[in-house]
């Protein structure tokens, strides 16, 4: 097991799948084994913050008690009724449901091409029009003897305009980084979150992004928005730009997170850790770079390896 | 609820009470009590409901944000869970159908609150003299902690807030919680790590040896 699995095991222990394997990567690797330190601590903390929690079940008489007596006065709950197309609701006759069918299937298109082809709405801030069906997704299609059965979500669009300061913008910008499909929406919603200023939600999303997000341009959108944040009290950052510096598999983002912990002098013996620990000319030069910026000395041999004549 | 830990490598509990799977419990009766339910008997609902409240009220208590919220939630589910009790087929475990109910009903809730009234934080001191979730035993834990542990919880997107909940709080296994969110067993996986780690940087310093 690589440390890269080791960490995401962690989450996952007690699923019995790795834990063996886990522990044992544990007993050789030290980082790993702080690491799961840190997992179960932060279950154990988890679990304490809700000891206290008062119960509240002897409220549950009451409360069952007043659901049934609402529920006893809704139409009674029927079987439903197997038939061709699927089941149906009991009192819809049998001829009706594909004619009822097809209106509501053109309805609903005809909705959703409207809603689609509606034009934005006109400027101003703090508008969040209400939310449409714009689309049905089919996720699924089971064809038998007695019919077709179409499993589907339907997706609803809404269009919030607001200032990049409003609460419910800022929101929806920390749910876009994560958009599990679409690269570009996640870079626009970093790049915005940038300009936002550092709130803890921001630079926690963004973090994440730099350290989990699979594309490299997404990474590098991310350090672009966290750069401006560097400084030295942020210590948490700091420790991701240099894990990113150190780790990353993308050479642009080690070079930018060097870049970017040149902003800061508190970073200077993470640079020379970084410098040291490289093997690649080009990052032990940036790192270099950056510690002449920020007036610290640069570590003697790694002038006498070259770096003299670049600069 | 309280979950408990051993010293040992256990991040998550073995299934909590109030939920088991499948197989064990479609047993012949507790169908036919499904069944009599699906055919209009109210009786039969009601034993559902006090068989499930539990569990149900404890997945509500841990999402919202005040405890009427969670009542409200509880009404939903299982109105929810009446009205559609007739397309239940006995394709999974009724446990993970009511949690399906449940979890989508917590789901609602938490974009509700996020666009309605913006994060959740802790909350306000008035709030928490006068509410019910404030006892004797939970002055034990400081309010600072609580504070910030509510605080993390709230940062998390609702789909991770509630894989996160659902595993450590309920203990279901990643295969159930993707079954209830109709999801693959890697997203749950994901999303579970993804949230673990984010909770973990935001109360690193909470963590005993988590401030390096």
């Amino acid at each position: 097991m690589k440390c890269r699995q080791a960490v995401r095991a962690m989450t996952l222990l007690g699923e019995g799948e790795a834990d063996a394997e886990l522990e044992r990567h544990c007993r050789e690797c030290p980082e790993c084994a702080q690491q799961a330190g840190l997992t179960r601590g932060l279950a154990s903390l988890m679990s304490r913050a809700r000891e206290g929690q008062a119960t509240d079940e002897e409220r549950l008489p009451a409360q069952r008690a007043a659901l049934l007596a609402r529920l006893a006065r809704l139409a009674p709950v029927r079987p439903p009724i197997m038939m061709g197309w699927g089941t149906v609701p009991q009192k819809m006759p049998q001829m009706g449901v594909a004619t009822a069918a097809l209106l509501l299937c053109g309805f609903a298109g005809g909705w959703a091409a409207r809603a689609r082809l509606r034009p934005p709405a006109a400027g101003g801030s703090g508008t969040n029009d209400a939310t449409r069906v714009a689309q049905y997704q089919v996720e699924g299609i089971e064809a038998g003897a007695a019919g077709v059965a179409i499993r589907y979500r339907v997706v609803r669009q809404g269009r919030l305009q607001g200032r990049l300061s409003d609460g419910d913008v800022q929101r929806l910008l920390l749910e876009a980084v994560e958009h599990p499909v679409n690269a570009g929406v996640r870079m626009d919603a970093m790049r915005l979150l940038g300009q936002a200023g550092p709130t803890p939600a921001v630079e926690a999303a963004l973090v994440a992004a730099l350290r989990e997000d699979p594309n490299p341009g997404v990474r590098l959108r991310a350090l672009a928005a966290l750069t401006p944040m560097v400084t030295a009290e942020r210590t948490r950052l700091l420790g991701a730009l240099a894990l990113a510096a150190a780790e990353d598999g993308n050479a642009g983002v080690r070079t930018q997170a060097i870049q970017a912990l040149g902003q800061t002098a508190a970073a200077a013996p993470l640079l020379r850790a970084i410098g040291d620990g490289t093997a690649d000319t080009t990052e032990r030069l940036s790192c270099a770079a950056a510690l002449q910026r920020l007036g610290a000395t640069v570590p003697p041999q790694w002038l006498s390896a070259g770096l003299e004549t670049q600069r | 609820m309280s979950t408990t830990l051993s010293p040992g490598m256990s991040l998550n509990p073995p299934s909590a009470a109030g939920h088991s799977d499948a197989t064990d419990e479609l047993s012949a009766e507790a169908s036919a009590e499904i069944v009599a339910a699906q055919g209009g008997d109210h009786n039969a609902f009601a034993r559902l409901v006090e068989r499930h409240e539990a569990a149900v009220l404890r997945l509500a208590r841990g999402l919202a944000r005040r405890p009427e919220d969670a009542w409200d939630l509880y009404q939903e589910t299982f109105t929810k869970l009446y009205t559609t009790l007739p397309r239940f087929r006995f394709e999974c475990s009724f446990s993970t159908w009511v949690y399906r109910v449940a979890t989508n009903a917590g789901l609602d809730y938490l974009r509700r609150q996020r666009v309605r009234q913006g994060l959740w934080f802790p909350l306000g001191e008035q709030e928490r003299k006068s509410g019910e979730w404030s006892n004797p035993e939970r002055t034990l834990l400081s309010r600072e902690i609580q504070g910030r542990v509510g605080q993390a919880l709230a940062h998390l997107p609702a789909r991770q807030r509630v894989v996160f909940e659902l595993r450590h709080y309920h203990g279901l296994r990643l295969r159930v919680i993707a079954d209830i969110l109709h999801t693959s067993e890697a997203t749950a996986k994901n999303a579970l790590f993804r949230a673990t780690r984010r909770l973990r940087d935001e109360l690193g310093d909470l963590i005993p040896g988590g401030e390096a």
